[in-house]
């Protein structure tokens, strides 16, 4: 999840689309997906007014902040699918001609200025210029003060024409003003009236629909829901497809499979406690079998330290071998873990808990004495245990052979752990 | 189906439209008529506070010293507002950014580089935002009010070119009213934890509170009531300085008494007359003084107190006064008489007298201040009152009648939209700096968008329609001071 999360901010690539759905929403109070809900209403039938028959109806309702579609006197629905509409802004209308205008405008200065060019270009300019000065200027005093560019009635009638066949001319009305009359006067009971903020709506939920801005909690409306477009991820070195495109994803998943995560048991810390230096101290870390295979896990001293990061514990590992149990999809759901598996002993000095694929155990170790309270404490080992690789995939690739077990390679990590800081004493 | 393609029909082949503002941004994409989202101006780490990236922070600008984190939390901010919220690849984008007037220098160059550095944005153009807001209206002359959180623009526009000479400005806006809510509140509030007894305010609430009062329960009051509440504070004004004063002579009278006693026997009659005078005098004014207290009237009816919910547990005692009292800050006068409606005035009076007829009929409010209910009647009603009574505007504007216009879209997102047709317009291509250019130009970018481009010919810079920008140099060489 994390790796996806640092893709889909590195300014290379942003791989999320964002557009408006229409069929999921977003409560207007605190921007929760809605959910519809159905309930039944008792009704009169329409053929019998005696006799009553039980209807369902449909609205929606936010889990989060308990906000309905009811509470606003929306009506219900019929269908499950049904349009719920957005309200429209009256104002579109009004942009929508604005915008026309000025394309309009835009687009007339651009002809008007390609065709001065032109003119010039060619030499009309300058000879209906000179023809104007020997001919037309002293008839037409006052036209050719008007117009000092093009005045001839010729070259105005062809500009007139050369404008009006490449384009449409748009008009718009002017704006309406209001004087202080018009203007929305302060209503009266705004001096007597309570004030209640849980009735007003905040700034945040305002701003939510940035052309309505509402005012007042009982004029919600829900708003479409944005909709996210998972684009695909490519891995930069080797090309292959990290993340498959998908619309309404409602999780990442990877769709390479030869990541780490998916082979290499997790080593997390379990509990955290205080630490001394110089004496023996009990670290319980935790294991994740993310594999479909149970593995056997024995530990080795790692005595190759290299030279960017030291240990500065001496650690005690536990001599037997560790079993986690593989990772079943099905647990998860199932809310007792240990019911129907066989049970397994475990040495209560070394396992803490057992839970699916997951294992608690303890460490020994010792802090070196030197060690200044407020200092880290790094131990370091390694674990042995056993990976079969994309063997299971081979396996349903090539027909289920169950006598066939898949030989195990075994591979060594190397953990180092940060256990905590030196305890005051 | 190819998701490239989408991304074209999502917005991706129009040019972003940016609208920074000191507490809120609005962006979205040009040719659309609202924005796509607006969010505060912050950055905020995981679990950490809103930090402001604008807010407060112009002295510092000015002084050139915390560039580098300036840059920073811009960098920071674009990368949410571009990955996060319009989910697009600026990489070869055209960007329209709406500024103010007054914005430094130095914030729009930081914008540009970390634009064209660090996102690869193809091309760019700052333009100024009073001018995009009249294309919201289609109006080439009215005179733009802005009303922002930190202050208060005026600037008239003639035939679409913004009139420098003529622009006011002070700090009057949402951060003055927010402190004096904060003022009143320490000074009449009162805080209940549960059920412990109510304790005054001591230390500051923070600024999100503070919006949220502002927001839900405070409006711009009627003038009538406004002058009763001026009045008012005046007078108690007044008592506190008369206590003062009062104490003083209780002092200077017990010393009298001492020393008539003292040189009584010397019979030094003149001392005692000019004492036995003075107190008399006193008390009379203290008398006449006392009679005018009584009558000093609070507005009726007064408004009720109310209680805020802070937390769960924490509840918040308001005056009522605060509603009304708390945004007179934006029209009661300061010391050289400055409040919005002067300076309205004030702008008006500089313009050429043959467009002030045109420019008082054609005001355009703007700003998110503004949508206070009852702001837009209030500056209306005093424009009228102050051009008819007061001597300094009767004899040039009494003629003018002062109508405001109504924008399609509310107050806050006037020059988003403004500049959302700009971007979709074919000149607006000429205004673009590209990468180069500014690469070339030793990392500056060009006044204001009406200097001449070097590639450019003549014609290019010399448009007619309102779509374009004159008188740009006048703009750029002045705020270069």
């Amino acid at each position: 999840m994390q790796i996806a999360y640092q893709c889909c901010f590195a300014p290379v690539s942003g791989y999320l689309c964002i557009c408006r759905s229409s069929t999921s929403w977003q409560c207007p109070a605190c921007s929760h997906t809605l959910s519809t809900r159905a309930s039944n209403s008792i009704i009169p039938s329409a053929e019998d007014p005696s006799k009553s028959i039980s209807k369902k109806t449909y609205y929606q309702a936010c889990n989060f902040c308990r906000w309905t579609t009811r509470g606003i006197g929306m009506p219900d629905k019929d269908v499950v699918s049904a349009a719920w509409s957005e309200k429209n802004n009256p104002e579109q209308l009004r942009i929508r001609q604005l915008m026309d205008y000025y394309r309009y405008l835009a687009q007339k200065e651009t002809a008007e200025q390609a065709q001065r060019k032109s003119s010039k270009k060619r030499g009309y300019f300058s000879t209906a210029m000179q023809l104007q000065q020997r001919y037309g200027g002293p008839r037409t005093p006052q036209s050719s003060k008007k117009h000092p560019a093009v005045s001839t009635p010729l070259s105005s009638s062809l500009a007139a024409l050369r404008l009006k066949g490449s384009f449409k001319e748009v008009t718009l009305e002017p704006a309406q003003t209001c004087g202080i009359d018009e203007v929305e006067k302060l209503p009266d009971e705004i001096y007597t009236k309570k004030v209640d903020f849980t009735q007003i709506a905040s700034i945040q939920q305002r701003l939510y629909q940035p052309s309505r801005q509402i005012e007042q909690v009982e004029d919600f409306w829900p708003r479409k829901s944005t909709m996210f477009v998972k684009r695909s991820l490519r891995c930069k070195k080797c090309d292959h497809n990290i993340i498959k495109p998908e619309y309404n994803s409602s999780s990442i998943k990877f769709k390479i499979q030869l990541v780490a995560v998916h082979h290499i048991p997790e080593v997390r810390i379990h509990k955290e406690g205080p630490i001394i230096a110089g004496s023996k101290n009990k670290i319980s870390l935790s294991l994740i079998n993310p594999t479909e295979h149970d593995i056997h896990i024995s530990f080795l001293p790692n005595t190759e330290e290299n030279n960017t990061k030291k240990s500065n514990a001496t650690t005690e590992l536990p001599s037997s071998e560790i079993v986690v149990l593989k990772y079943d999809e099905a647990a998860e759901y199932i809310s007792t873990p240990t019911s129907g598996k066989p049970e397994m002993f475990d040495d209560p000095s070394l396992i803490i808990y057992r839970r699916a694929n997951k294992i608690g155990f303890y460490l020994q170790c010792v802090p070196n004495a030197d060690l200044a309270p407020g200092d880290d404490v790094w131990i370091t080992f390694r674990f042995r245990h056993e990976h079969y690789g994309n063997a299971s995939v081979v396996k349903l690739l090539k027909g289920d052979d169950a006598a066939s077990e898949p030989a195990p390679t075994w591979l060594t990590q190397t953990v180092f752990v940060n256990i905590g800081k030196v305890a005051d004493k | 189906m190819s998701y490239k393609k989408l991304g074209m029909v999502f917005g991706g082949g129009n040019p972003i439209v940016l609208d920074i503002g000191e507490t809120y941004t609005k962006l979205g994409f040009a040719g659309e008529p609202e924005p796509r989202a607006v969010i505060p101006t912050a950055i905020q780490k995981v679990g950490g506070p809103l930090t402001y990236i604008l807010k407060s922070d112009r002295s510092c600008i000015s002084q050139h010293l915390h560039c580098a984190t300036l840059k920073q939390s811009i960098s920071k901010f674009l990368e949410k507002v571009f990955f996060k919220i319009l989910q697009i690849n600026p990489k070869h984008q055209r960007v329209l950014l709406c500024e103010s007037l007054l914005n430094p220098t130095k914030i729009r160059e930081v914008i540009a580089e970390v634009l064209f550095h660090q996102f690869e944005v193809a091309a760019l153009v700052f333009a100024p935002h009073h001018l995009l807001a009249c294309f919201t209206v289609a109006m080439g002359t009215g005179l733009v009010v802005d009303c922002a959180y930190n202050e208060t623009i005026v600037l008239p526009v003639i035939e679409g070119t913004p009139i420098l000479w003529a622009w006011q400005s002070a700090p009057l806006g949402s951060s003055g009213i927010q402190d004096e809510i904060m003022k009143e509140i320490s000074e009449k509030g009162k805080i209940q934890v549960r059920d412990e007894a109510a304790k005054s305010v001591t230390s500051r609430l923070s600024e999100r509170v503070l919006e949220d009062i502002k927001v839900k329960a405070c409006f711009v009051t009627q003038y009538e009531r406004a002058k009763l509440i001026h009045d008012g504070k005046l007078a108690e004004w007044r008592k506190v300085c008369r206590k003062r004063v009062g104490s003083y002579f209780f002092i200077f009278s017990n010393f009298c008494n001492h020393a008539i006693n003292y040189f009584y026997n010397t019979n030094l009659i003149m001392l005692r007359l000019l004492y036995v005078m003075m107190s008399a005098r006193f008390t009379q004014k203290n008398v006449g003084d006392s009679t005018s207290e009584q009558e000093i009237t609070k507005p009726s009816p007064a408004l009720s107190d109310m209680i805020y919910p802070i937390d769960g547990v924490t509840r918040l005692m308001i005056p009522g006064s605060v509603r009304e009292e708390a945004a007179e800050v934006l029209f009661e006068q300061d010391n050289d008489g400055t409040s919005i409606s002067t300076m309205v005035l004030d702008s008006l009076l500089q313009c050429p007298v043959v467009s002030r007829k045109e420019l008082a009929q054609n005001l355009l409010v703007i700003g998110g201040t503004s949508l206070l209910p009852g702001f837009r009647h209030r500056l209306l009603f005093e424009l009228k009152e102050f051009a008819e009574s007061e001597e300094k505007y009767r004899s040039k504007l009494s003629q003018c009648e002062f109508r405001v216009h109504n924008p399609p879209v509310p107050a806050n997102l006037v020059s988003w939209l403004g500049a959302s047709i700009f971007a979709s317009l074919e000149s607006f291509q000429h205004r673009l700096v590209t990468k180069e250019y500014f690469n070339q130009h030793n990392r500056k970018l060009p006044d204001w968008c009406g200097l001449p481009f070097p590639d450019k010919t003549p014609e290019a810079s010399s448009h007619t329609t309102p779509a374009s920008f004159k008188g740009g140099s006048h703009l750029g060489s002045s705020k270069n001071k």
